[in-house]
């Protein structure tokens, strides 16, 4: 069954059908979730709130246009009241933070897999806005106006924001060999 | 060779913006042309690197969720309903009873006129008939008694008309409970 099909069943009173929803975008949500929060704990829980959160907002989405992006409007939405919530007195988006995870050997990240492990880890070490941007466009394939549209930043902004988390990851890969 | 581009500019030219003499200034320059190179790699790398697999307990989590709170709201809105009833009913039942009672004036006051119009042309009627036919008081008598007893029964059907109403103000206060 279509995303079409599944909100209209929802729209009519169905909760059952939005499990369909559920299982299809899962992965997206979970992953914003996960960049925007930085453990997987805080992430289960906005990936969470952010479907409730859109099946409540249903009767607002504007049919035909694609379900995607405004479930990921509403995930990115839902990371933002959480971060908020959580660090009051940061500084904000653009703070940065230490990677996670100490850097691997030479050897370790010869593989694709580790390649991959040391790049997630190197983006988890960006501020939560830039770490979303990053998700969003390099890793989940939207392109810069969506981006912009989903995150609520205007396009130069997304570039630039892109622009100098590219320019961070140089770094810290150069730092580990792997640049 | 031409001056060197700025990394704004050669991430700009990545991103597929036309940068007029870039291209050619990158194939000599190693400087730019390195960073071109290190800039498309780190984008190959992020795209290839995959989505990780959400916990297996997220869609129940979700479904769990939800169905409580649709429960919970369901049921907020019952007791809402159930308050709402309740003042309707008041309103019918009162309302109900305002009608009966200004309808049962209506009709008593349309009784009487009725009546006290039937008396007067009776009475005209009777002393017509006293006149020419000279009917004795007794029979006067009998006209007043079946008169009165219509009376009687033009006033208890009001009352049965209001005792109706009440009756449909229940049987709609039912209805809506």
């Amino acid at each position: 069954m279509n995303d079409e099909a599944l909100i209209g069943r929802c729209l009519s009173g169905d909760i059952e059908a939005f499990e369909g929803l559920v299982a299809a975008y899962q992965k997206p949500v979970y992953n914003l979730a996960l960049r925007a929060t930085g453990n997987a704990e805080d992430a289960m829980d906005v990936a969470q709130e952010a479907f409730l959160k859109a099946f409540r907002s249903l009767p607002t989405f504007r049919r035909g246009s694609p379900f995607k992006p405004w479930l990921l409007t509403v995930a990115a939405n839902t990371a933002t009241d959480f971060l908020r919530r959580r660090r009051p007195a940061a500084t904000g988006e653009f703070e940065e933070m230490d990677p996670p995870d100490a850097s691997p050997g030479p050897e370790e990240i010869a593989e694709k897999g580790e390649r991959s492990r040391c790049l997630k880890d190197a983006i988890m070490g960006l501020a939560p806005g830039y770490r979303i941007v990053v998700e969003l466009f390099h890793i989940q394939g939207f392109s810069l106006g969506e981006v912009s549209e989903i995150t609520g930043l205007n396009v130069t902004t997304v570039k630039n924001r892109l622009f100098r988390a590219r320019r961070m990851l140089r770094e810290k890969l150069a730092g580990r060999g792997l640049s | 060779m031409t001056k060197c581009f700025s990394e704004e500019e050669l991430d700009a030219y990545l991103d597929g913006e036309d940068i007029p003499g870039l291209p050619e200034h990158a194939r000599d320059c190693g400087r730019c042309g390195d960073f071109l190179r290190r800039t498309m790699r780190l984008r190959l790398m992020l795209g290839e690197v995959e989505m990780d697999s959400p916990p297996v307990e997220l869609p129940s989590r979700v479904m769990l969720a939800l169905r409580e709170t649709t429960l919970a709201r369901a049921s907020q809105a019952g007791i809402a309903l159930g308050a709402r009833a309740r003042v309707l009913r008041a309103v019918w039942l009162t309302s109900s009873a305002v009608a009966g009672y200004l309808l049962s004036i209506v009709i008593l006051e349309k009784a009487n006129a009725t009546i006290s119009g039937f008396i007067v042309y009776t009475g005209y009627a009777g002393a017509v008939v006293r006149l020419f036919k000279g009917l004795s008081a007794g029979g006067w008598t009998a006209l007043w008694s079946i008169l009165g007893i219509s009376r009687a029964a033009l006033i208890n059907g009001s009352i049965l008309l209001v005792l109706l109403g009440i009756c449909l103000a229940a049987t709609g206060a039912r209805r809506y409970a």
